[in-house]
């Protein structure tokens, strides 16, 4: 089974997910229908664009089904708290999972940043510094998502959605700062 | 996973990791740094390739290698370092099928 195969096929069932949970949330809680038709719409809407691109679709759909496992999450969620199989003031708690779910979508994309060697070609002068750049930026935003995680985690939830953007925001400033301070210098004209 | 573990096993390869760190390499600058023969060198090469963790592009006539490991396989091979990990008796339990 090739890699686009198994995007497809992801695709396919997360973006199906999604669909069917929104439907169920549309029946169960119909005050917020609004809510679920968005969350119907959006999923279909993004994967077509991203059909449409005429880059690499495998990476797109992976993409898509990333986003899809998020909000059927939150989907799943609300149908639990809605049905009574977890309590209506554990808000928090799925707020929390959530949180972790995203840092560790960030741990998981930073550590993978530099098997995207085809950003950075050999031949080029600039190839040492723009690999040291690619490594550098995948280590912050893995420290930076684990310590997104760690607080979601176990911060106290009215204070880990404000908390747990500073490791994010001093990841990107490193990261910017290191982009600033590596460039070669500009050769002055006479 | 387990060919992972056996590429960054040998010293050798971990050696060529660490060279391709500082900026990607021609496979004959990589090859004058060690004292192996140039076969040795190639099938070093072929085993870093086929565990992903590093990238053969060819420049005219020669070459050119450069890195290609996760933060993760990055971790592994400072902590197989640092601490004497056996990655090669990882491998071999990576690699036996499950009864």
């Amino acid at each position: 089974m090739t890699r686009e195969h198994v995007a497809l096929g992801l695709a396919v069932v997360t973006v199906a997910l999604v669909e069917a949970l929104a439907t169920a949330l549309f029946l169960i809680v119909p005050e917020k229908r609004e809510y679920w038709l968005i969350a119907a719409l959006t999923m279909p809407i993004l994967w077509a664009g991203a059909e449409l691109t005429k880059r690499n679709k495998a990476s797109l759909r992976f993409a898509v089904s990333y986003a899809a496992i998020t909000l059927a999450l939150a989907e799943a969620l609300a149908i639990a708290r809605a049905t009574g199989a977890i309590e209506r003031d554990s808000e928090s708690m799925a707020l929390r999972l959530l949180g972790i779910g995203c840092g560790l979508v960030i741990v998981f994309y930073g550590n993978i940043v530099p098997k995207k060697a085809e950003c950075v070609d050999p031949a080029s002068p600039d190839a040492p510094r723009r690999q040291k750049l690619q490594r550098y930026s995948a280590w912050v935003l893995v420290l930076a998502g684990l310590a997104n995680t760690a607080i979601w985690a176990l911060a106290p939830i009215r204070q880990a959605a404000l908390w747990s953007m500073v490791p994010l925001a001093a990841g990107l400033a490193l990261i910017a700062l290191r982009i600033m301070a590596s460039r070669p210098a500009r050769e002055t004209r006479a | 996973m387990s060919g992972v573990f056996r590429a960054l096993a040998d010293p050798t390869r971990r050696r060529v990791l660490a060279l391709l760190r500082e900026k990607p390499m021609s496979a004959g600058e990589l090859a004058e740094q060690f004292d192996v023969s140039k076969p040795t060198m190639s099938a070093h090469f072929t085993v870093l390739r086929e565990a992903g963790l590093i990238d053969a592009t060819r420049h005219g006539k020669s070459i050119v290698y450069q890195l290609k490991m996760s933060v993760l396989e990055e971790a592994l091979m400072g902590l197989a370092q640092t601490v004497g990990l056996d990655l090669g008796a990882a491998a071999a339990t990576a690699e036996e099928e499950p009864s």
